[in-house]
């Protein structure tokens, strides 16, 4: 008998041990301490402790409603948390960027004297290019900064790369919303002019 | 059966038979739950609570029962589920306690430990909570409560290798910290 089956034999019976088992205790110290401290195991009783007072079937029914409620409970709140979590992303996608402050404009100092509040319209804008403030080399830069800039802000970034063309549809999924950044107010009014007169050269 | 009655969804007889069936369950075995609950956790109050705890498990399954013969073992092995868990949260919140050093759990004896007065429990009931739950719980199940192997795997949901390897190295361990010894207790 090998030590392995000499532990499962043993810890499986108790005294008197089998013929079999017995010789191997007799030959091998190991497996004859594990075999004293069984005996002594198997020897301890159960601690003599007071009866615990018993427990009332409605305490039990209690518990269970207790549980159901929580359960209930913890269902409304995931599905209220969800619902406010599709509603935020829905709205964040939908809603104009914040309009820049006056504070945030950069006034560039041209020398010129200012215009009266309120005059950065098509006209002026047409006006001020007929008289050659600006000349076609600045012009088609600035055609170029807003193709550049719709290109960065329109385009599908991330479903356009090649990297990401292998994963096929789930790149558009998982693209960020389309920015309206150049449909606010004063970039209308700004870039208005520009394309107009890139229309009508 | 009132009681019963208010949560039940339908009234059909095999509902009510089930109803009945649990409740006679709940009667002929809780005692023996309450003992078994206190030799795995050791504290009175713990106990009573595991065993509350599982009963609304036994009855939350009850359909699940299908040999109402079966039911003894299958509330014990529910109720051993609930301990083992019960042992490891306490284990892991010792040793949060002693890595946060927030000072000892029990300093003074529990009213388990204090009513079985005798050394030979206090030493080895401390014992048994310094090892790993599955040690702590099949061993108790074997030497405590007297299972047979088999008894202890049903009772653990694990296989009797694996009853064997962790009686084993409860016994081991037990000698080591004093807790047993050959021939008897210290
Ligand atoms: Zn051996």
């Amino acid at each position: 008998m090998k030590c392995r089956d000499a532990v499962h034999a043993l810890l499986e019976a108790s005294p008197p041990w089998s013929p079999e088992l017995r010789l191997h205790l007799e030959g091998c110290a190991r497996c004859r301490s594990l075999a004293a401290l069984h005996v002594s195991a198997s020897g301890l009783g159960a601690p003599a402790l007071p009866a615990l007072p018993a427990i009332a079937r409605e305490g039990v029914l209690g518990e269970v409603r207790r549980r159901r409620v929580r359960r209930r409970t913890f269902a409304v709140a995931a599905a209220s948390l969800g619902v406010a979590g599709l509603a935020w992303m829905i709205l964040s996608s939908s809603s104009p960027p914040p309009e820049l402050s006056e504070d945030r404009v950069e006034v560039v100092d041209t020398g010129q004297p200012p215009r009266p509040e309120g005059s950065l319209t098509r006209e002026a804008a047409v006006e001020d290019a007929a008289q050659g403030e600006e000349g076609p080399a600045e012009r088609d830069a600035l055609a170029a900064l807003v193709v550049e800039v719709r290109g960065y802000s329109r385009r599908d970034v991330v479903g356009q790369d090649d990297v990401y063309r292998r994963f096929g549809a789930l790149a558009s999924w998982v693209r960020p919303p389309d920015s309206r950044a150049l449909e606010a107010t004063p970039f209308r009014t700004a870039l208005m002019p520009l394309v107009y007169l890139e229309s009508n050269p | 059966m009132k009681g019963t009655a208010i949560l039940e969804e339908s009234g059909s007889p095999a509902t009510a038979m089930a109803a009945m069936d649990f409740d006679a369950l709940l009667e002929a075995e809780q005692g023996a739950l309450l003992r078994l609950a206190r030799r795995l956790v050791w504290d009175a109050e713990e106990a009573r609570d595991l065993v509350q705890a599982a009963l609304a498990d036994a009855y939350e399954k009850r359909r699940g029962l299908r040999d109402g013969a079966a039911g003894a073992a299958w509330l014990r092995r529910i109720l051993v589920s609930r301990a083992m868990s019960h042992l490891r949260r306490r284990r892991v919140w010792s040793a949060l306690r002693d890595a946060l050093d927030w000072g000892p759990p029990e300093v003074a004896p529990s009213a388990e430990e204090r009513y079985a007065g005798a050394q030979r429990w206090d030493t080895l009931s401390r014992a048994l909570r310094a090892l790993p739950t599955q040690q702590a719980t099949a061993f108790t199940l074997r030497y405590l409560e007297g299972l047979d192997v088999d008894g202890v795997a049903e009772a653990m949901g694990i296989g009797r290798g694996s009853v064997r390897t962790h009686l084993h190295r409860a016994l081991t361990r037990l000698k080591a910290l004093d807790a047993l010894v050959e021939g008897g207790t210290p």
